[in-house]
């Protein structure tokens, strides 16, 4: 079959990268389309206005607006579209897609969040199911990220490791700040084992890219100006050009999928960087837009053999969207209670805390209820943002803070000493009030119907989320920390996405086949977060890169056998 | 607070005439928009308001600097007349200042720059029991942290003067001019 390339990724984020780069590496001709801009490194710089306050690396809501429902008090759907709300749940739109931006704080999924249903039985209200892959199949693919987009860490025995068949991270760890070891004793005093949290960081020069310039906190948000952060682009997607088969196009925001009487997708239509309607075919399609705009797109995809969107005769593309549930909370060392060199030791700024705890990753408790699934807490840095934080300081007991005692205030927030965060991650149930659809009226500035989001979520999120963050507060009491504060918030937290397209055995009920290739068509996979059909209690970046690997596997036996 | 967030709370306190005014400014042809725009529809007398406002939320102290040592005046001129700018943010800052010089004049003063601190200070206090008046002090007091705390590079906090005082590190790599976030 002669087409213009054998693969088209659309989108190049955590799920594009490792496709782009693997199969151009096996000699296939790729193209990426990404409807962003292509930031490079020299344009990413740590700047609160450009990362936090204005829309540089999201599209601009008056343009590309969502619609986004939330359940008021009485049960009822309220939609609300994002053009002048910041809830809008984009994150990051440009060439490596939201990895640019991430902290890259990694933990693999463990065996038992690839059967919850069997292992823990159904939930009433949630749609629990098992993987159609076992943990052991996946196993040689987190390898295999740690080695191409750069882990550092220490692997540390603790009950709920997960198997390796690596005995350790390939890069050590990033320099710990002073607060790891506060966290490291007040853990063991409490009968807690801690562990070196993995992240997506190289500590030192490899691979073509630099090491860490050690910015603390910062990097959340942020690019970064080294390409030590295991972005899709700095990892993967450079590499990928270097190779000559894999073009990238910024600026190419996609139409629709055509898709012929066969079922199989036949072209892409595109708009171009000045607006022109552009086509391009291949052999197999790669979508990879990260969960909300994934489903979008299939939604928007009709063809003879899908009426309803492409893929989706099951009715799930959209379903089932997840979110990574969980709690969090903070609390804060004051350098007055410590000797001087302690104090100053507390005082850097740039190297990380690093600490998980998986203690409850299963949580056995006769006090919480029958043994259930729990998830990871991770101390981190709270984020440096001093614009942000000014700004949380306004609220005074009658009224509004100003003049010199929001001046006192704010010395008193930013120099006595470090805060410590707890971030807690527990599954977002997959339910049925929290999917995505087209807004029947709402349109982006293409003219294409925009994504309607309900968000929805089960109440278990919040029972575990609790859970956790109130056992990371114990951690922060028993390091002397003050002020500390515990909670788990109803409203999703944006950052992470999947779920939409979830994979399976039964097309009845599910989108994507065991490897992610559409049960209606075999010519089109969908490897970003998509396809998970629960999340696991961990950040899933991971998992996404390692799947999608997997996939580009499978990709590259479809193409061996169809020559 | 993001920005959008926060400004969608403040259309649903805004005033009718007030929204109408903001309707027709986002409307009017682009030619027209800059010519009432020049910064940002305020007159001269307006800023120096703005500009007591600010020293009044953010008064300079020798060991704490304030928005005059960071350069707030300029940069919230500079923000207002750049294009990124939602013309909605001008037009509830123009508000604003209507809406004080209203509550001075009933406290029989002709202009807000023309009372003493204890004047001043019962002005906006009588503004901020206004939702909409409430509103628009947060949004002078966020230009003020910019202003204090953004990268020298936007033209305030010059050296640095806001982070040195609040013990910030600002990390690698700080944006050179060109990299500025209306310019990516």
């Amino acid at each position: 079959m002669n087409t213009d390339y054998d693969i088209c990724v659309i989108g190049s984020g955590a799920g594009g990268g490792p496709i782009a780069w693997r199969l151009a590496e096996a000699g296939y001709s790729v193209l990426v389309l990404e409807k962003g801009p292509w930031f490079r490194e020299a344009d990413l710089c740590k700047d609160e206005l450009a990362c936090c306050r204005r829309p540089t690396y999201i599209p601009d809501q008056r343009e590309e607006p969502r619609v986004v429902e939330t359940e008021d008090d009485d049960g009822n759907w309220r939609a609300r579209s994002t053009r002048r709300s910041g809830w809008n749940f984009w994150n990051g739109t440009c060439v490596g897609g939201a990895t640019n931006f991430m902290s890259g704080y990694f933990h693999r999924l463990k065996p038992v969040d690839f059967h919850l249903r069997s292992t823990f039985g159904p939930i009433e209200g949630a749609n629990v199911v098992d993987w159609p892959i076992s943990y052991d199949e996946l196993e040689p693919y987190y390898t295999l990220v740690e080695r191409e987009v750069g882990i550092s860490g220490r692997i540390q025995p603790h009950p709920h490791l997960e198997p390796r068949s690596t005995p350790n991270l390939p890069y050590p760890p990033l320099r710990e700040h002073r607060l790891a070891a506060h966290v490291d004793r007040a853990c063991h005093a409490l009968g807690l084992q801690p562990f070196p949290t993995p992240r997506a960081i190289l500590p030192h020069p490899a691979m073509g890219r630099s090491g860490c310039a050690y910015n603390g906190g910062l990097c959340g948000s942020s690019g970064c100006s080294t390409g030590a952060k295991g972005s899709s682009r700095a990892a993967l997607l450079d590499r990928a050009v270097t190779t000559r088969r894999c073009e990238i196009r910024p600026h190419s925001m996609v139409k629709r999928l055509l898709s012929g009487p066969d079922g199989k997708v036949s072209a892409v239509e595109y708009f171009d960087a000045k607006g022109r309607l552009q086509r391009v075919d291949a052999q197999i399609y790669v979508v990879a837009c990260q969960a909300i705009e994934s489903a979008r797109l299939l939604l928007r995809s009709p063809g003879p053999r899908h009426p309803h969107g492409l893929a989706n005769g099951s009715g799930q593309v959209g379903r089932n969207l997840l979110f990574a549930g969980g709690g969090a909370g903070s609390g804060r060392l004051l350098y007055r209670r410590f000797s001087g060199k302690e104090a100053d030791a507390l005082r850097e700024f740039g190297t990380f805390i690093n600490r998980s705890l998986q203690e409850w990753y299963i949580i056995d408790d006769s006090q919480f209820g029958p043994k259930s699934k729990g998830g990871t807490i991770d101390f981190v840095h709270r984020h440096p943002a001093p614009i942000a934080r000014a700004h949380h300081q306004i609220e005074g007991e009658h009224g509004l803070l100003w003049g010199k005692p929001l001046k006192r205030r704010l010395e008193q927030h930013f120099r006595e000493g470090p805060y410590i965060k707890i971030e807690a991650f527990c599954d977002w149930l997959p339910v049925a009030d929290c999917f995505v659809g087209l807004d029947p009226t709402v349109k982006d500035k293409w003219g294409l119907p925009v994504a309607r989001i309900r968000t929805g979520q089960h109440v278990q999120n919040l029972r575990v989320g609790w859970y956790l963050a109130e056992k990371g507060a114990e951690v922060l009491r028993k390091m002397g920390a003050e002020n500390v504060v515990a909670f788990a918030a109803s409203t999703p937290p944006t950052n992470l996405v999947a779920g939409t397209c979830r994979f399976g055995n039964d097309p009845a009920t599910s989108v994507l086949d065991h490897e992610c290739r559409a049960h209606e068509a075999e010519n089109l996979f969908v490897s970003d977060g998509s396809f998970m059909p629960t999340g696991g209690s961990v950040p899933y970046t991971w998992t996404i890169y390692a799947n999608a690997f997997r996939i580009a596997d499978a990709i590259d036996r479809q193409l061996h056998q169809m020559t | 607070m993001d920005r959008r967030r926060f400004l969608q709370g403040v259309t649903a306190t805004l005033s009718m005439a007030a929204l109408a005014r903001m309707r027709a400014f986002a409307t009017a042809p682009a030619d027209t928009r800059k010519a009432a725009t020049g910064r940002a529809g305020l007159t001269p007398a307006q800023w120096q308001v703005i500009a007591a406002v600010q020293a009044h939320l953010l008064p300079s102290e020798p060991e704490a600097p304030g928005a005059k040592d960071a350069n707030a005046l300029e940069y919230l001129m500079f923000m207002l007349g750049e294009t990124h700018t939602d013309p909605m943010e001008r037009a509830l800052i123009r508000d604003g200042v209507e809406r004080l010089e209203r509550i001075v004049r009933k406290q029989g003063v002709d202009t807000f720059t023309r009372l003493d601190a204890a004047g001043r200070e019962t002005a906006l206090r009588t503004l901020e029991k206004q939702p909409e008046g409430r509103t628009w002090i947060i949004m002078l007091l966020d230009y003020l942290f910019e202003a204090l705390l953004a990268d020298p590079v936007y033209g305030s906090n010059p050296g640095g003067i806001g982070w040195k005082w609040l013990e910030f590190h600002p990390g690698y790599r700080q944006p050179p001019p060109d990299k500025r976030f209306f310019l990516l």
